[in-house]
């Protein structure tokens, strides 16, 4: 009898969840394009999984699903983008679905937090060496990483 | 013509316009007569008394618009209405990329480059890390048939499942029908690849989808068909 191939020994906490919600992202932005109720639907269950299990979304996935009708905002397809810079310049971005009104104010020198190179502290990579035929068809990511950030904030 | 024409111009008759009131006139009309009846002692304080409100009279009490605090949900409960109706216009050919779409998922998830190398029995060293895997997994776009049911009209049933709840799933026929189908009475068949498949029992399953990842689950379970 074979062996399965080796089982990754790191242990990241809450790495099945991870790509369960990696999953249910790109299902639902491959849905939008049929059925907007159905997508919504899968990132509901995305953010409820999220609660669940005590884990933070990473901040672009999050940026890029509406807050009130949790539907994906992609745009030109389900929302508008528009750059704003009458007192603040500001990001702002309406969703076809629920016509919320997403702002995002931005600062010249400002950088977030997550994008600084300090705060990352770990990185795990789980690739599969080979692929199989089933992945070619679809466009998911070949190679899954998790990052780690530390979430304390510097002052 | 013309003489209906000169008519609208001309003011009207003093007969009409004796019967037309105005709110000044009723109140000149109220003081004089206050005036008349009353004791001269009192006419001076009759300003003052007219000018008194009386509460539930003429104030209308603040009407504040409270903030509609049903709307979040409302409108996510509105969206997702349009799932429960049988006629949603999906097709089975446009969703079978999402059944690849899942296969590539269930192969970070269970870390397997093949899914013909997978455990075939209980003595296998990794039977129940496994085991353990394939239960917390999503089943969102899964190609399911059911073999056993206590129903038989939804035997050989066959889909991809679009809509998991706690008691029921949804499935995508190859005709473009949804059917609901219960789980607590069914076996399911889940294939994998082109000969490679699990069964489940579908009680197993009766958990929301998001608590699903968090349960811990025993590791015997007797089963009731």
């Amino acid at each position: 009898m074979k062996k399965p191939s080796a089982i990754n020994e790191k242990l990241c906490q809450g790495k099945d969840v991870f790509e369960r919600m990696n999953y249910l992202y790109q299902a639902s932005l491959f849905v939008s394009s049929q059925n907007i109720s159905l997508a919504s639907y899968y990132s509901s269950i995305l953010s409820g999984c999220a609660k669940k299990a005590v884990l933070r979304i990473e901040h672009n996935v999050k940026r890029s699903i509406c807050k009130v009708c949790e539907s994906p905002l992609i745009p030109g397809k389900t929302a508008k983008v528009r750059l704003m810079a009458k007192k603040q310049k500001i990001i702002k971005t309406i969703c076809y679905v629920c016509k919320t009104i997403k702002r995002i104010p931005i600062k010249k020198k400002h950088t977030l937090w997550f994008d600084q190179p300090e705060s990352l502290i770990e990185i795990f990579d789980y690739n599969l060496k080979t692929e199989t035929n089933n992945f070619k068809t679809c466009n998911s990511r070949d190679s899954i990483e998790i990052k780690c950030y530390s979430y304390n904030w510097q002052n | 013509m013309e003489n209906s024409n000169d008519n609208i111009c001309l003011p009207l008759p003093v007969t009409i316009s004796n019967w037309f009131t105005t709110y000044k006139q009723r109140e000149d009309y109220l003081v004089n007569f206050l005036k008349n009846i009353l004791p001269s002692s009192d006419v001076k304080d009759i300003d003052e008394e007219l000018r008194k409100l009386f509460p539930l009279t003429k104030r209308k009490g603040k009407v504040t618009n409270k903030p509609e605090k049903s709307s979040l949900m409302a409108m996510r409960k509105c969206i997702r209405l349009y799932l429960n109706q049988t006629k949603t216009y999906i097709q089975y050919k446009q969703m079978v990329p999402l059944n690849s779409l899942w296969l590539g998922y269930m192969h970070h998830m269970l870390g397997i480059k093949n899914f013909t190398s997978l455990p075939m029995n209980f003595t296998h060293s990794h039977w129940e890390s496994i085991n353990h895997r394939l239960i917390k997994a999503d089943f969102h776009g899964a190609i399911i048939t059911i073999v056993k049911s206590k129903c038989p009209s939804t035997i050989g049933i066959e889909g991809i499942i679009i809509q998991d709840t706690k008691n029921t799933f949804k499935v995508l026929g190859k005709d473009n029908v949804i059917r609901v189908i219960p789980k607590a009475s069914c076996i399911f068949r889940i294939h994998l690849e082109h000969n490679v498949y699990f069964d489940v029992f579908g009680k197993e399953l009766c958990i929301r989808p998001t608590e699903r990842s968090v349960k811990k689950f025993k590791n015997f379970q007797i089963p009731d068909l």
